[in-house]
């Protein structure tokens, strides 16, 4: 079968530093892949690429069979590290808006998630507390019945329950077609949803495997795995 | 549910249902949730949960009709083997935790009377 994202030698730099070096990755439909690393890794880089807000040195990216073009983030869901909703909206506001701006949205599948994630339409963006914010911006991301979900950091600095909530959002969301990349330095969290691991610091892939064989072949949770990655860098 | 991340969380899910089963909480012939449903409730990835019920399917634990869903096995025999393993594995368990312990099979057999006896 087709991978749904596949990432040739894909190099970046800032001016003189390197920010990502020679990065290879595939993911097949139907998986969730884990994207870890420390702060300042080349994550949220790696995101923004498969999103064309920078342009990549070198290296090539396939969405779906098809290198990147014009039409690409039509077929991706992308969820940013930051809030970036405009601060006068309602939550009503801001599903017309993704409505008007994405031909995937699914106004049934919005209203499903806002009752289950119990978001109240009528609030304004700018006084959400930071869980009911990240909870509204994953409904969004998921009422978009996308190909691939690009996911940066959606659980960071959020309490448990909501956590939850969102995890069970991004799992209730898959299917045998679409995909999620998740970006998070939260290993623990994400480690029971997750199919793939890629692990990356400094702009380097480290290591990549599937989630099931750290457990079989090393015996390891990923979190032990994570931790004698990076200790041997 | 709380996983053992070290442990393959297929292996863990199947456990977790067979224990369903020997306690009744699943009845014999009893419909199981869909493999979304499930995936969701156990809080894990689809690809997981396909796996915890194919490998359930060719132990006959369960058994899937086409388009109609997934039932806990009648077979009595199944059931019954279900059983003698769970038992024969906790004992072992049991009895390998008592041994690293230091205890001879004799004190572990008095050790048991005396429990039964409080």
């Amino acid at each position: 079968m087709n991978a749904n994202l596949n990432i040739f030698g894909l190099t970046k730099s800032f001016g003189s530093q390197l920010a990502l070096d020679d990065i290879h990755m595939e993911i097949q439909p139907g998986r969730i892949a884990g994207l870890m690393g420390p702060n300042g890794a080349g994550k949220t880089t790696i995101l923004k690429t498969i999103m064309q807000i920078y342009k990549p040195d070198a290296g090539n990216i396939i969405l779906n069979g098809i290198p990147l073009n014009h039409n690409s983030r039509q077929e991706i869901a992308y969820l940013p590290d930051h809030n970036h909703l405009f601060k006068w909206m309602r939550v009503r506001d801001a599903i017309a808006y993704y409505r008007d701006m994405f031909a995937d949205f699914d106004s049934e599948k919005s209203k499903e998630l806002c009752d289950f994630l119990k978001i109240d339409p009528q609030a304004c963006v700018r006084t959400l507390p930071s869980g009911m914010l990240e909870r509204t911006l994953i409904m969004l991301t998921f009422s978009r019945r996308a190909k691939l979900y690009l996911l940066d950091e959606p659980i960071g600095g959020i309490d448990p329950l909501a956590r939850q909530k969102i995890l069970q959002t991004i799992l209730s969301g898959m299917n045998e077609d679409n995909s999620v990349l998740l970006a998070t330095h939260l290993v623990s969290e994400v480690e029971t949803i997750l199919d793939d691991v890629f692990f990356l610091d400094k702009g380097c892939l480290l290591a990549s495997d599937s989630a099931e064989n750290i457990r079989e072949q090393r015996g390891k949770s990923i979190m032990e795995y994570y931790l004698e990655v990076f200790e041997n860098v | 549910m709380n996983f053992n991340p070290t442990i393959p969380i297929y292996l863990q899910i199947m456990d977790s249902i067979k224990k369903d089963v020997l306690s009744g909480t699943l009845a014999a012939g009893e419909r199981l949730d869909s493999v979304r449903g499930l995936a969701v409730k156990f809080g894990v990835n689809l690809n997981t949960m396909q796996r915890a019920c194919s490998e359930l399917e060719r132990e006959g634990l369960i058994q899937t009709q086409r388009g109609i869903g997934s039932f806990v096995t009648q077979d009595k025999s199944i059931l019954k083997a279900l059983e003698r393993e769970m038992v024969d594995q906790k004992v072992k368990e049991f009895l390998e935790e008592m041994r690293s312990a230091g205890l001879t099979d004799k004190e572990i057999l008095t050790a048991i009377e005396k429990g039964f006896k409080k």
